[in-house]
């Protein structure tokens, strides 16, 4: 059997953790898995870790899987609470955004930088990042557009 | 793209970030564009790059903390001082012949870690504070 790619292998990771589909983790994470949240620099280490983080979000996800998938080339993916916008890279290096809504109503990006070792993600590093408005001093330069749609 | 031309280039940008944006804006195609996603914001060419860049109203200071990439997709990973207050930030750059064609760069902040999942994360010194 040919090993998936290692774009799909990045996609199908971000696929299940969204959609909390944590009995899909084994085949996807390396065992030397490790993932770092550098703005709060926590650091989770292995898919034990990771699966009891899942399991024990408070609230919960809003756990209704993928309601569809459009294009196979840019990967749009849209779940009830995540919206994958796109996944640039090559090699074993790639960068997803995904926009996420809270139940507070609030709206973020979320960029995840994976890299993938033997078929499997390895690193990940992700950073929340929230809707601003755009600044005044820059608007000579700027147009306002919608850049997630 | 070879990698040590993307990372030259790189290195080139961020060490004149803030400084002379003439010199740090080499690294944009003529039609560069760039995006602010968290705004809304593009920015169409090279020149108005460098524009926005030059009026910036507050001292920059950058500090490149990891680039990452292959092919013709590079991202950077970096902090910003506005005047002294750091912002993380994320830029992913994309190359064509050489040079970027499109960047999108996202800023975050720093947080607390939160109680609930601290029996299965470990801490390490936050980069930025």
């Amino acid at each position: 059997m040919p090993s998936p790619e290692p774009r799909e292998v990045f996609e199908a990771f971000l696929r299940a953790v969204n959609s909390r589909k944590t009995a899909a983790l084994d085949a996807l994470v390396h065992p030397d898995y490790l993932e770092t949240y550098p703005q709060s620099g926590e650091r989770t280490h292995g898919v034990e870790n990771l699966r009891a983080i899942m399991e024990h979000y408070p609230g919960g996800y809003e756990d209704k899987g993928l309601d569809r998938t459009v294009g196979s080339e840019d990967r749009w993916v849209v779940t009830a609470a995540y919206t994958l916008l796109r996944i640039e890279g090559a090699g074993d290096t790639f960068t997803s955004v995904q926009q996420a809504r809270y139940p507070d109503g609030s709206e973020w990006h979320v960029i995840s930088i994976g890299e993938i070792r033997d078929g499997r993600v390895w690193r990940v590093q992700t950073f929340f990042a929230p809707a601003f408005d755009p600044p005044a001093w820059r608007s000579s330069w700027v147009e306002v557009v919608q850049t997630n749609e | 793209m070879n990698e040590a031309a993307a990372r030259e280039l790189i290195g080139d940008h961020f060490s004149w970030g803030g400084r002379d944006e003439a010199r740090a804006s080499r690294i944009y195609a003529d039609d560069a564009v760039l995006e602010f996603p968290q705004g809304g914001e593009r920015i169409r060419g090279k020149a108005n790059i460098q524009a926005m860049r030059t009026a910036y109203p507050a001292s920059l200071d950058f500090e490149n903390r990891q680039t990452i990439g292959g092919g013709d997709v590079w991202v950077n990973q970096y902090t910003i001082r506005y005047d002294g207050r750091p912002s993380h930030v994320v830029g992913i750059m994309e190359f064509r012949d050489g040079l970027v064609v499109r960047e999108t760069i996202y800023f975050s902040d720093s947080w607390e870690p939160p109680e609930w999942r601290a029996e299965w994360v470990e801490p390490i010194a936050p980069p930025a504070s």
